[in-house]
């Protein structure tokens, strides 16, 4: 089997704030093939971004983070600063949330998406005009300051600008969040696309489990700094195990079910807060089938079948009940 | 280069063009501004046209030989003469030449150390950023004047060292300014963007914040030119200046010198006055305008 693009192993992340030391990932192993776009999922502060951020080592220095992030086989943690860069862009690009500020007011878009070859020092053939086009912006935009630009134009700006270094992995940090759902089927098909002509991995981050199914090979659940349920797209999207992706996905209508339109199902309580965890499993205090012993015990990622890569983190599954 | 880019580079030209005459256009409706800019431009046309006025001949001592001293105006010199009989428009002209290019000189020199230690202080953290801070108190409150005079006597005297001596002791309000508003566009999401793509610090500051900060020091310089025009009259009348060139202070210094305030020359020290008055006031009403013009708050107040 080849090197996996990105392989991440053990990874967490703390943030030394007043209050003391906050985790925001606590133990994360990823894996991302070839060509395979992993899809990660959870609620508001769950770690996503701050995973995103990690894996570029774009996190302030205060921040400590341990564990390894395998590029191409390289670990990037222990990198010097130069070679860190050196991947930056070039190995793995980031398209941001919030397209608004991620882009210069005072700088057109094309000089903006030559900034990464310019960084880099190189010199794509087709420059600037042909990113554009391949995008759907056309050769003309480039002149345009980002307020001459509506919301999903500037989207699109940004993607063209996470391809402009060729790189082997795009880091879509919630890319169609901002979006209105018509302009986020044509950003996702778009995307779909150019991932599949050019080859490329992908690690697509959101909180919205109904995109997922449309662009994800392989999904991952996060909850409070960790990965509770993973597995293929397909497979998992049809059947939730662990019980909070249960709520997760019940709190979407369901097409056809008028009921769950009218009722959606929430999940009681609030997203624990980071500096101050619940013992054992953390998702303990909300979930309907909560036994004593997840009180104490910490819950690990378990196969719960031999043919699929489905893991599961909670006890009722795998066996860890016992 | 493809000629799509050549195109879409003649299309950001066309643009720059045409918001270069934007601020011309909102300049007319800012009455200060307009008047500052055409007393600007008057008193270059002035500095232009010296030798189409004056000789610069009538500037030496040798030239007043034999002409009546302190004499009123006239026909053959519309400002009268001074104490030794030289003609007082050719060394006012020829002095705005001094007064301009000290004035400007100086500010670049300010500008350019401001602009250098605002954008890295605002940039780095830390020690960096400690250190530089303090020598920038240390220039806000050190007397100016004695600090000028010491390094003018030092350094020597001619219009260049001047312009230096001028524009390292002034340049620390701006590099304040700068460092402020580097402040916040370090913090906005562009920036971390560029970080992303692999853009080291230079590389951040040089596209990302000297960009923003750029109109606030064009319209800073404005404000530090008439402080450098009336520092170098001020180090000129009180001798500090260059003996061989006449720029305004000069001028005045020889007009107080030679008693012409006791005895009613006023074509002497009233022009010089009125000159440096105007250029002072066009400058500030220029940079005060473009101020406006440049940071939208400051509108409709």
């Amino acid at each position: 089997m080849t090197t996996p693009v990105l392989q991440v192993n053990e990874l967490q992340v703390s943030y030394h704030a007043h209050s003391g030391v906050v985790p925001a990932v606590r133990g994360v192993d990823l894996e991302i093939a070839h060509g395979e776009t992993l899809g990660l999922a959870g609620e508001s502060g769950c770690g996503k971004s701050t995973l995103a951020l990690a894996l570029l080592r774009l996190l302030p220095p205060t921040t400590k983070v341990t564990g390894s992030i395998l590029f191409a086989g390289k670990d990037i943690l222990t990198m010097r600063p130069g070679e860190v860069r050196a991947i930056r862009w070039a190995q793995a690009s980031i398209i941001f949330q919030g397209a608004q500020h991620v882009l210069n007011p005072v700088r057109t878009i094309g000089r903006q998406i030559d900034e990464a070859s310019e960084t880099h020092g190189m010199n794509r053939s087709g420059g600037v005009a042909e990113l554009l086009e391949i995008v759907g912006l056309g050769a003309r935009r480039a002149k345009d300051y980002p307020h001459e630009l509506s919301g999903g134009q500037k989207q699109r700006a940004l993607i063209a600008m996470a391809l402009a270094c060729d790189p082997m992995l795009i880091i879509a940090d919630e890319p169609t969040t901002a979006l209105d759902v018509m302009i986020q089927a044509q950003i996702l098909q778009m995307l779909e696309e150019i991932k599949r002509e050019r080859g490329l991995s992908m690690l697509f981050i959101t909180h919205d489990l109904s995109v997922l199914s449309q662009i994800a090979d392989r999904v991952a659940i996060m909850y409070a700094g960790r990965v509770i349920e993973v597995g293929a797209g397909r497979d998992l999207l049809r059947e939730f195990k662990h019980p909070y992706s249960i709520a997760l996905a019940a709190s979407f209508p369901v097409i056809g079910d008028t009921a769950s339109r009218r009722n959606p199902r929430g999940l009681v309580g609030d997203p624990p807060s980071p500096n101050d965890l619940p013992s054992g499993c953390a998702f303990h205090p909300r979930c309907s089938v909560a036994i004593e012993k997840c009180r104490s015990t910490d819950v690990v990622l378990k196969s719960v079948s031999k043919s699929m890569d489905r893991r599961v983190a909670c006890l009722h599954f795998g066996g860890q009940s016992d | 280069m493809k000629n799509s880019d050549r195109l879409i580079r003649a299309m950001i030209w066309d643009r720059r063009r045409r918001a270069f005459f934007g601020v011309l256009r909102e300049l007319r409706h800012d009455r200060p501004g307009f008047i500052g800019l055409l007393l600007l431009t008057f008193f270059g046309l002035f500095a232009l046209a010296a030798p189409l006025i004056a000789d610069r001949s009538a500037l030496l001592a040798a030239s007043g030989r034999n002409n009546p001293d302190l004499a009123a105006p006239s026909a053959k010199f519309l400002f009268g003469t001074d104490e030794i009989g030289r003609d007082v428009l050719a060394q006012l002209v020829w002095g705005s030449r001094v007064s301009l290019f000290i004035g400007l000189f100086a500010t670049l020199v300010a500008v350019v150390i401001g602009s250098v230690v605002g954008l890295v202080a605002g940039y780095a953290k830390g020690k960096v950023s400690a250190v530089l801070l303090a020598i920038d108190d240390f220039f806000l409150v050190v007397p100016f004047l004695p600090l000028a005079i010491v390094l003018a006597v030092v350094l020597g005297r001619s219009p260049l060292t001047l312009a230096i001596v001028i524009g390292f002791t002034s340049w620390a309000g701006s590099a304040r300014l700068i460092r402020a508003q580097v402040l916040t566009l370090r913090e906005r999401a562009y920036v971390e963007r560029a970080q992303a793509l692999g853009a080291g610090s230079w590389h951040v500051i040089r596209r990302h914040v000297l960009p923003g900060v750029a109109p606030l020091i064009i319209a800073n310089a404005t404000l530090i030119v008439p402080v450098a025009i009336l520092t170098e009259s001020t180090l000129s009348f009180l001798g500090f200046g260059d003996r061989l060139s006449p720029s305004w202070g000069k001028l005045l210094d020889g007009a107080q010198s030679s008693g012409s305030i006791t005895i009613n020359a006023w074509w002497y020290f009233l022009p010089p006055g009125l000159c440096i008055i105007g250029i002072v006031l066009a400058f500030t009403m220029l940079g005060r305008a473009l101020e406006r013009i440049f940071d939208p708050r400051l509108r409709g107040r």
